[in-house]
């Protein structure tokens, strides 16, 4: 195989390399990945040196290790500082959006899926078209409509918006995998008699799965973390979620605001995040690279 | 290939019934939710209205007033920076990330973890962080000054000039993360045999990047353009925990214009102008909907010619 004879060759000659110089890349390549991690991780560093410092040893240095660990700033944070009102404010609207998201969109994703009809392609040109419209031009008729129809000053005004307006790009994302889901199984239901409503769920639904638990956390990361609908449509503090919450610690009180306990609070603020992203990293990164390539 | 018909569709499977029901309550919300108040949106930009009483009509008062708004060229400032920050910097540290992420044998999986942390987390939140990094008695102008460089410390986020470079740093470092991510995959999906070809041939790395790694990243490019140019007009969030968009106005992005008009802060003496918001907002999705559409035009144009 006179191919293979030369691949290997040129794969040895590229081993053959200068030693040194292969070294020294290396370190390069691993220095310039390292400094990267470092000014990432930053933030977070800064939260974990800062939550337990007293005030005035962080203005002193806010670099440095804390010598008297202040653990009271967490119970304070979360009690008087309110932030188990917005924790449980955030955890109830990202719980019921997820489900409401979910729903909706897998059985409008179903059916374009599954099923040609009149008017199909037309409506899901529709739904392709709406990724353009932009999330601010809503915003203010939103909040009229809240009024109106009587949500302003509950969180489920929240869950419904967030139901209703990741439909198209979470229909376009579970119809792609619905599709890849072969009929077999389903002619055979069908064939014994099985409803439409006992294909979804029996069916589909559990077949689903993983493009389910990618739009799920997703969705779950996103609606805790998102900020101008929350605070758009706050009737009042109790209506924080941490991400209004967070920022109202900053400026509330006169004069400035103590730092440590800011990070107490984002600290605690962010857990949830965390916790997903450490057990359900894989679906994570999937939806984040899927919502990156939909175009 | 055309869609095959169930035989049995009649007997209950697909029924155009169970069919609506199914598309109903996920359509039906969403043109609810998106489509009216979009429409609503445009009503509300020729009025003059507080958000109490009656909008009043007014034509086309608000855009007059939006073009001769100091806030205007300030708005495209910003944009233009950020469009500038995208293109220049975050894109490409992304793709260089990405590549010598692709090249190392051990420990990527550690650092992935790592440079995906920012994207997992409300902007807020990496807001106040970052605040707290530059803030005049801030981290950054402590660790300069523990070093030696006391002339570079400096207010950063109340010297014009530089805070409107400074809150767009934010979003510089989780835009490169993100590309990472991206650029990664992109990476991962080149067939090795391109490379295997490329070294029979005696390919110099240069040559292999600029012939093969390059092209093949080409659409994820041209895709992360689309995200990114319409994404600066966008720019918000860091901004407004930053600075709030002072000192005196210079650090407006489009959005945090118009929501500093829609939205006041209970207790405010401003009452929130809505039909000027709902004015500046259309102007927001007009732009976006242009540059992103223009950016893909103009990348699926420069595929059938390249």
């Amino acid at each position: 195989m006179a191919t293979a004879d030369r691949l290997r060759k040129a794969r040895k000659r590229r081993a053959n390399l200068d030693r040194t110089k292969r070294l020294l890349s290396r370190a390069l390549v691993y220095s310039a990945l390292l400094t990267w991690l470092l000014i990432t991780t930053y933030p977070f560093v800064w939260v974990v040196l800062t939550c337990l410092k007293k005030r005035d040893e962080y203005f002193l240095n806010p670099l440095g290790w804390p010598t008297d660990p202040q653990w009271w700033h967490f119970p304070h944070a979360w009690k008087q500082m309110r932030i188990e009102r917005y924790f449980f404010n955030s955890a109830f609207v990202s719980i019921s959006s997820v489900a409401g998201i979910l729903l909706l969109s897998a059985s409008v994703a179903f059916v374009f899926a599954r099923f040609r009809f009149r008017f199909s392609r037309l409506l899901w040109g529709f739904v392709m078209f709406s990724f353009l419209l932009p999330g601010t031009t809503s915003l203010y008729p939103l909040l009229i409509f809240c009024q109106k129809v009587g949500l302003y000053g509950s969180l489920w005004a929240l869950i419904i918006i967030y139901s209703a307006r990741s439909v198209p790009w979470n229909a376009f994302f579970l119809r792609a995998y619905m599709e890849s889901i072969p009929r077999e199984l389903e002619e055979a239901a069908v064939i014994d008699g099985a409803s439409t409503w006992q294909v979804f769920w029996q069916i589909i639904m559990p077949l689903s799965g993983p493009a389910l638990a990618t739009m799920g956390t997703f969705a779950f990361l996103w609606t805790w973390g998102d900020f101008m609908l929350p605070i758009m449509l706050a009737k009042s503090s109790e209506l924080f979620t941490v991400t209004v919450g967070a920022l109202f610690l900053t400026i509330s009180g006169m004069g400035e605001s103590d730092p440590t306990l800011v990070a107490t609070g984002l600290l605690i603020s962010i857990i949830p995040c965390l916790l997903i992203y450490i057990f359900l990293q894989r679906y994570v990164v999937k939806g984040l690279t899927a919502g990156a390539l939909k175009g | 290939m055309k869609q095959k018909r169930y035989p049995s569709r009649q007997k209950g499977y697909g029924g155009s019934r169970d069919l609506i029901l199914f598309l109903l309550p996920g359509m039906g919300a969403y043109a609810f939710i998106m489509l009216y108040p979009n429409i609503a949106s445009i009503w509300y930009s020729l009025t003059k209205w507080s958000g109490y009483g009656k909008p009043e009509f007014v034509g086309l008062a608000n855009f007059r007033r939006m073009a001769l708004d100091p806030a205007l060229p300030i708005a495209m400032g910003m944009a233009a920076r950020g469009i500038f920050l995208a293109l220049a910097v975050t894109v490409p540290l992304g793709f260089v990330l990405a590549f010598l992420l692709s090249r190392i044998a051990r420990g990527g999986k550690t650092f992935r973890f790592f440079y995906f942390l920012p994207l997992i987390l409300p902007g807020t939140v990496l807001g106040i962080m970052w605040k707290n990094f530059f803030l005049y008695k801030g981290v950054l102008n402590y660790a300069l000054r523990r070093v030696g460089l006391d002339v570079l410390a400096r207010g950063w986020l109340t010297q014009i000039g530089l805070v409107q470079w400074t809150v767009l740093l934010p979003s510089v470092w989780s835009g490169v993360c993100f590309y990472i991510i991206i650029f990664a995959a992109a990476l991962a999906g080149i067939p090795p045999e391109l490379y295997d070809a490329a070294a029979i041939d005696g390919a110099s790395g240069w040559q292999e990047m600029i012939h093969i790694t390059l092209p093949s990243v080409r659409g994820v490019y041209v895709t992360t353009m689309i995200l990114a140019l319409p994404g600066a007009l966008s720019t918000f969030i860091y901004p407004y925990v930053l600075t709030e968009g002072g000192p005196v106005r210079s650090t407006y992005s489009l959005a945090l214009w118009l929501f500093n008009n829609i939205y006041a802060i209970p207790g405010a003496s401003r009452p929130p102008a809505i039909g000027y918001g709902s004015a500046i907002a259309l102007l927001h999705g007009f732009l976006g909907i242009a540059l992103g559409l223009a950016v893909w035009r103009f990348g699926r144009s420069g595929e059938i010619s390249g």
